[in-house]
């Protein structure tokens, strides 16, 4: 790998743990949001209005910011009931063909969800709670999100053809079932 | 027709040479729309907006803290442990603990895998020590495992109702019955099979004298687990909260375990966290790949057409049912529970309701169906785990010691069909369902 692709590697990798952080800070605001509104709720009667919304654009950050780091830790959830007894060889090819099937997935989520955005912008849409938050905000995190899946399934990509074919030492990364959650 | 076939096909074929869920259904919804009308994208940003969003969905991450988090107290193992010791004494012995235990760690697990581990890492050395046959102990808790997506809460079944928008504290609630009384007719088996053949569950008494101090401390370890599996019943069935807010209680309960077993600390929570991210995200991901392929069937009118075909075919509607499950019952051996609930439902379901089956019924048979995939190989991710926490053990005699309660599952789904009052009479007697 070049001296540049080993920098561009290492910066993505960076922003990949960086967007899971964000998302993992996500996952807490979100419980704070809907703990706060049952406490208030029981409590105070009343409401804090916002927690259905925000709630929701948490979990897009959740949903979004760590898409990078499941790509370069191969965590999608996948049938490898066929995959698993490939040859090796074979194995890497059809690798090489499911991240660039992801990426034309990712260009065009991208692209709508930018659509999205760019319309409720342009629209000037805001949420219908009291907060009256613009739109493009919350929906740009998909748009950073998914951007961020594609460039590092581009360069995941760029390192399978490049880096695999003997250039450089860096290793593929590990195989994972992302069976966690089942 | 022939495109709704062409679409099926495509997304069989990506999922089973092992393209991501997601990216398989998603690409496949997109191409679809793009063919048909290219204006039409705007609805399906609609349809990922919707979803990233869905407040009914925001329970799942919740939920997966919640259970992450108790993992990491350490409550669910002592809670394993403390239901060991009431149940020495019976025939069948420890066995009746893994289901029993798995019945109840289900209540704070949405996750069969999560409940099988829990148990299996706790139930495997005891066990082994004790000399019972392994066979028997690790199909009992593959099986136990199982319940944890039809016992509430259920991940599984928070997205069949992200999928089709039915309420999620009814189908909570409607899987309380068939869950317990899977639990019954595995504890049954157990029990009779011991008495038949007592090498199984050899009654070498208990290593732990039962002395009130002891008695005392299984209590405390049991009561935690079982007061929060109380909570999130009488929770959804009393009305009081939201599937989603009770998530949030329950996260709340699982802070304070925490603090009580002086784990209640910003690496442990932060760790519950990422893990949620880690494993949320893919899962977020997924749905909204299904959603855009329902969008797709359905700008390309490929639901109607199916669910007419299927209404005017020469077969009554159990008819059509039993030719559905049988076929979720093959592809449960190849995918895994929650990719083939985002790959069936948005077919299953138009033609099901269609047909005028209950939306919340054929959650819990869908479940059902779902769970005996869990413990039949080749894919039988609830055997894997134990293969993981059993050094030694092979597959094979994993999915042997689970093969009865397969069969005690199918009988179930056909007691479940038969009988659909044991899904839908406790959502009928709730209080007034609150939210979504």
């Amino acid at each position: 790998m070049t001296k540049i692709a080993a920098t561009i590697d290492t910066i993505i990798e960076r922003l990949s743990v960086a967007g899971l952080w964000i998302g993992s800070i996500g996952v807490l605001i979100m419980f704070v949001i809907v703990f706060i509104e049952i406490v208030v709720r029981k409590l105070f009667e009343t409401s804090i209005y916002i927690s259905q919304d925000y709630s929701g654009y948490m979990m897009a950050i959740c949903l979004a910011l760590p898409l990078g780091i499941l790509v370069r830790r191969r965590g999608h959830i996948k049938v490898d009931v066929i995959f698993s007894r490939l040859p090796p060889k074979v194995k890497y090819c059809f690798d090489l063909i499911f991240l660039v099937i992801m990426l034309c997935y990712g260009i065009a989520l991208t692209y709508i969800c930018y659509g999205l955005a760019k319309d409720s912008y342009d629209l000037k849409a805001v949420s219908i709670d009291l907060s009256h938050t613009p739109l493009w905000i919350p929906q740009s995190t998909l748009v950073i999100g998914i951007g961020f899946f594609v460039i590092t399934l581009i360069f995941e990509i760029y390192k399978m053809l490049f880096v695999r074919s003997g250039n450089t030492a860096v290793p593929s990364p590990a195989i994972s079932a992302g069976a966690e959650n089942k | 027709m022939i495109i709704s076939l062409i679409m099926f096909a495509t997304i069989l074929i990506l999922v089973m040479i092992g393209v991501p869920i997601a990216a398989a259904l998603g690409m496949t919804g997109i191409v679809a729309i793009l063919l048909f009308d290219p204006n039409l994208l705007k609805g399906a940003a609609f349809t990922v907006w919707a979803n990233a969003t869905s407040f009914i969905l925001v329970s799942a991450p919740l939920y997966i803290l919640m259970g992450d988090m108790i993992i990491r107290s350490g409550a669910s193992t002592r809670f394993y442990s403390g239901m060991g010791l009431w149940m020495r004494k019976i025939p069948g012995g420890l066995l009746h603990t893994n289901i029993l235990a798995c019945t109840i760690l289900s209540a704070i697990s949405g996750s069969s895998v999560a409940t099988a581990a829990t148990a299996a890492s706790v139930a495997i050395p005891e066990l082994d020590k004790l000399g019972y046959e392994k066979k028997m102990t690790y199909g009992s808790i593959a099986a136990g495992g199982t319940l944890g997506i039809l016992i509430p809460p259920s991940i599984s079944m928070i997205i069949y109702c992200g999928l089709t928008g039915t309420s999620v504290a009814e189908c909570f609630i409607a899987g309380v019955i068939p869950g317990l009384i899977m639990s019954f007719l595995f504890m049954t088996y157990i029990g009779v099979n011991s008495l038949i053949n007592p090498d199984i569950a050899p009654r070498r008494g208990s290593i732990v004298k039962i002395t009130l101090k002891v008695a005392s401390q299984s209590l405390l370890d049991v009561m935690p687990i079982l007061l929060l599996a109380v909570v999130v019943f009488a929770g959804l069935y009393l009305g009081w909260a939201t599937p989603t807010e009770l998530a949030a209680i329950g996260v709340f309960f699982a802070l304070i375990l925490l603090a009580i077993n002086h784990n209640f600390n910003w690496k442990t929570i932060f760790g519950s966290a990422s893990y949620v991210a880690r494993v949320g995200s893919p899962l977020l991901f997924i749905i909204i790949g299904a959603q855009i392929f329902s969008f797709a069937l359905y700008t390309w009118g490929a639901t109607q057409e199916l669910t007419v075909a299927v209404t005017n075919a020469p077969l009554p509607p159990l008819g059509i049912w039993a030719i559905l499950a049988v076929l979720l019952l093959v592809l449960g051996m190849f995918i895994d529970a929650i990719s083939m609930m985002v790959l069936t439902v948005p077919v299953i379901f138009p033609i099901m309701t269609g047909l005028g089956f209950d939306p919340v019924w054929l959650c819990v048979a869908v479940t059902l169906l779902l769970e005996t995939g869990l413990i039949t190989p080749p894919v039988g991710m609830n055997l894997f785990t134990i293969q993981m926490l059993a050094p030694g053990s092979t597959l094979g005699q994993i999915a042997r010691g689970s093969l009865p309660f397969v069969i005690i599952l199918f009988i179930g789904v056909i007691v479940v069909t038969v009988f659909p009052e044991i899904a839908l009479w406790l959502p009928a007697h709730m209080k007034t369902p609150v939210g979504p």
